[in-house]
């Protein structure tokens, strides 16, 4: 075997040319699958205690004995016949055959359920080892689990670890790296009608697939989509032998395919599990089961929720971060310190002002580009991702997910939406990229349109409570605004856009304790994200600035906003916020925060400033993930309409607020 | 249409005049022509009879009309719930079936009904003597698992096979026929825990999920 030493094996980017063995990943979701992706190549990839959150398909290298192996980790997968997109990313990577090793990673403790799984793999005569992770929940629950059985019912190599401790990580990886076929592996028996039409449909199927032609027969047989067409677009078969297989089989089963077949094969895994998975006698109700009753209580779930919401969000993130961490930043570090000794270097030692104006002075790369990417956005999306990471290891999100879903069924979505939504008030840029594990085309564009619109993500939401937090009135009117708005349009789109009602169905993870690990490894990844992408669109930013600065374009441009400004009864200083927003959110954000510490804004038109700001264009960044999600046509559509729309809603709240003469 | 099942029509209609609209003794006039020349057969045969100038049923008739009231309401939910045919079909297959089901079949379609208490347009079966039954021994129902209490335990009996996309994804997350299931939330959504997996659904999805109540141990 030839080896390239080197490839960019980003998240996407297919790696097929490394000429390493290559190792699969796949499984139901959250067995997982991310933690021994990272435990078997070193890197980090975000492991959480949500169904789905694994979106790209992460690769990386391993190392066993001196040699060197390909690990590609796959999206959550129930079946070999998909249902989500995930599933379907899943399924072509296997289809496309490459994998030396698959390692089907189980949670040991559902290994009955997951077995299914298993055993199409095996079936489609792919490579597997089974993996039985989180043996040690296992067996702290009393289960006992017999791998020898297993491996002799199953005809493949079985492995139990942890593989958040590493334990059995070892023996998983000499068990890859001596990996050989088995002769004889386990299969199914789906009762002569079936197996008659497997058997005459089988010789048709392409053969040069990653799947057996057993398995592309079963699927087939199943209705997939995916298999049909390929089937129908060959020129072995004919449509007539196709179609009256079909239907002969269709004549003798009682019941539909696609549910006798997975009705036997669990039959089978049951089998299996009768002799290998021995359960305790009777199970104990621990406190964290009773915690959880409560979370998914609306009498309990509710204050809980809240609770979380004051000091997850307000307390640690607004007050903490955004106050704290950014006083102690920007006005000691930056404000005392730094920005005086660049200005006063600038002055003394550069002579040509436009070289100064560009790294220092009011709009400098450093003086306002970095200033605002560490000292203002830094500790608050930081505290907001310490804050999420913690509260999605602890495996809340789902129980939140569930005491939402009736209210984001009337917005025309459903409850699986409350990752990206809360994500949002993080970042909506990467909440837009997760916007992908909805199932329907709707639902994504519903929800990438509420993105872009009323959540403010967690830099933007910082400042604005920065903003009015010494004005509770106007904090009050911004957040009814918001929510109301997000209800409002959520509904009115769902109208707009017919589409079948969503279903919503959630695997419910046990409630543990978050681990600082893991913690610190989410909240890092995601703050490495965060940061690659927004330091250069800072310094990007800055730089516009300053070009538009000194060739007076940017007079130009704040001149046409001018009386925008006017009519929403804002100063027309804000325009230059407003301008800087579209390049972040946060930015035009941290704009509007100099400009209320300055003493330039009243009640009323702070309420209008942070109103018209959150509601105000998605940035640059997400506007581009926007394109790349949902298409260039549905992006400007969407763009189009949240211009006008925000400064319509600010110029309504001006007016609202001055006829009835209230002053915030 | 065979003679027994003329009667049987007939009777249907007046059950729903006599006992579920006016009650007790109503003009011959509400059946149309054909019906109404079968009156007569009724009356000889000691089904109905005229009093006062209108019809009323006999002891028998009324035990009879009952009996077919509830073969055809419980054949409606047999199409409507599990083999989920359209409004239509539904109909036509119902009238035929109702003629046909034998009195043991009645009680199997019954139980696995769950001994429903309404047809699918909501208007009431006749309880039967499995339904007493069942009730007494501590209701081996089936029903959808939006219709348990909280708590309450059971066997999954059938996924409604109605949209094969709704039961592929819980066929898929392994809830399925046989598996012991404990239903612990039903607001705001429907929660439930099957083998050692928790799991929440919307009420869609809850009742397209049918249990065999008060079984608690495993079935094999």
């Amino acid at each position: 075997m030839s080896k390239q030493s080197s490839c960019g094996c980003h998240a996407g980017e297919s790696c097929e040319k490394t000429g390493l063995r290559s190792i699969v990943m796949v499984g139901n979701p959250n067995v997982g699958k991310s933690a021994l992706f990272n435990r078997l190549t070193g890197s980090y990839v975000t492991v959480s205690n949500y169904p789905g959150t694994t979106v790209e398909v992460s690769q990386g290298k391993c190392k066993i004995d001196g040699e060197e192996f390909f690990v590609e980790d796959t999206p959550g997968m129930y079946s070999l016949l998909p249902i989500t997109e995930e599933e379907r990313v899943s399924r072509d990577i296997l289809f496309a055959g490459k994998a030396d090793v698959v390692l089907c990673v189980v949670d040991a403790k559902n290994l009955k359920r997951m077995l299914t799984l298993t055993l199409q793999l095996v079936e489609a005569s792919l490579p597997v080892i089974l993996v039985l992770n989180m043996m040690d929940e296992a067996n702290r629950l009393g289960i006992q689990i017999d791998e020898g059985e297993l491996e002799k019912r199953l005809g493949i190599p079985v492995v139990g670890i942890s593989a958040l401790s590493g334990k059995g990580v070892d023996i998983l990886k000499s068990r890859i790296r001596s990996y050989h076929r088995q002769e004889t592996t386990a299969e199914v028996f789906y009762g002569d009608a079936v197996e008659g039409a497997v058997n005459a449909l089988a010789p048709l199927m392409p053969a040069e697939a990653g799947l057996s032609q057993r398995a592309l027969a079963l699927l087939f047989i199943q209705n997939d989509s995916n298999i049909a067409a390929l089937v129908r677009s060959t020129e072995v078969s004919s449509p007539d032998f196709l179609e009256s297989t079909l239907a002969e089989l269709d004549k003798k089963l009682t019941e539909p395919v696609s549910y006798t077949v997975p009705m036997m094969q669990h039959n089978t895994a049951e089998d299996i599990c009768n002799e290998a998975f021995n359960p305790p006698a009777e199970r104990k109700r621990s406190f964290a089961q009773r915690l959880s009753d409560w979370t998914m209580e609306p009498l309990t779930g509710i204050p809980i929720l809240l609770i979380v919401l004051y000091y997850g969000l307000y307390k640690f993130v607004g007050e903490f971060g955004a106050g704290t961490i950014v006083g102690f930043l920007e006005e000691d570090i930056f404000g005392k310190y730094l920005s005086p000794w660049i200005n006063d270097t600038l002055n003394a030692y550069v002579p040509w002002i436009p070289l100064r104006e560009l790294i220092g002075m009011q709009y400098g790369i450093v003086t306002l580009g970095i200033r605002y990417a560490i000292a203002i956005i830094l500790p608050i999306v930081g505290t907001f991702f310490i804050a999420f990471s913690i509260i999605e290891d602890t495996g809340y999100l789902p129980r939140l997910a569930m005491m939402v879903d009736r209210i984001f069924k009337k917005i025309g979505l459903n409850g699986r939406a409350v990752i990206p939504m809360t994500l949002g008030f993080g970042c909506d840029t990467m909440a837009t990229m997760v916007t992908r594990t909805l199932e329907t085309k709707r639902e994504r564009i519903i929800a990438t349109l509420l993105l872009a619109l009323a959540i403010p993500c967690s830099a933007q939401l910082g400042v604005v409570l920065g903003m009015v937090a010494n004005n509770r009135a106007a904090m009050g009117v911004w957040a009814a605004f918001m929510i109301g708005i997000f209800l409002l349009v959520g509904f009115l789109t769902a109208r707009l856009m017919p589409g079948d009602r969503p279903n919503f169905y959630m695997e419910v993870p046990p409630l543990r304790m978050p681990r600082p690990g893991a913690v610190f490894i989410k909240t890092y990844t995601r703050m490495q994200w965060y940061f690659m992408e927004i330091l250069p669109m800072f310094i990007l930013a800055s730089v516009m600035i300053w070009l538009g600065n000194i060739t007076d374009t940017f007079k130009v441009v704040v001149s046409w906003l001018t009386p925008v400004m006017n009519w929403i009864g804002l100063p027309k200083e804000a325009a230059v916020a407003f301008l800087f927003g579209f390049f972040r959110r946060d930015y035009g954000a941290a704009g509007l925060y100099d400009l209320q510490k300055a003493g330039a804004l009243s009640g009323n038109q702070l309420a209008v400033a942070v109103i018209t700001l959150t509601l105000f264009v998605p940035c640059i960044a997400q506007f581009l993930m926007m394109k790349k999600e949902r298409g260039l046509k549905m992006a400007c559509t969407m763009a189009l309409f949240i211009f006008p729309f925000a400064f319509l809603v600010g110029g309504l709240v001006n007016v609202l607020l001055k006829l009835t003469g209230i002053q915030l | 249409m065979k003679t027994n099942e003329r009667i049987e029509e007939t009777l249907e209609k007046l059950w729903e005049q006599l006992e579920e609209n006016t009650g007790g003794n109503i003009s011959p006039e509400i059946l149309d022509p054909e019906q109404n020349a079968f009156l007569d057969t009724l009356v000889e045969k000691g089904l109905v009879e005229i009093f006062q100038g209108g019809i009323r049923f006999t002891k028998t008739g009324r035990e009879e009309a009952r009996l077919a009231i509830r073969r055809h309401r419980l054949s409606e939910r047999l199409f409507h719930d599990i083999i989920e045919t359209n409004q239509d079909d539904m109909e036509e297959a119902a009238c035929q079936m109702e003629h046909v089901v034998k009195k043991e079949i009645e009680e199997e379609i019954c139980r696995l009904l769950g001994h429903p208490e309404t047809c699918p347009h909501g208007k009431p079966i006749p309880a039967g003597a499995c339904c007493q039954k069942a009730r007494l021994s501590g209701d081996k129902f089936v029903a959808p698992l939006a219709s348990l209490k909280r708590g309450e335990k059971g066997v999954i009996a059938y996924i409604k096979a109605g949209d094969s996309k709704k039961l592929q994804k819980l066929m898929a997350m392994g809830i399925l026929p046989g598996n012991p299931i404990t239903l612990t939330h039903a607001f705001p959504s429907f929660v439930f825990t099957v083998g050692y997996s928790q799991y929440a659904v919307d009420r869609d999805m809850a009742d397209a999920i049918y249990v065999k109540r008060g079984v608690h141990d495993h079935v094999k």
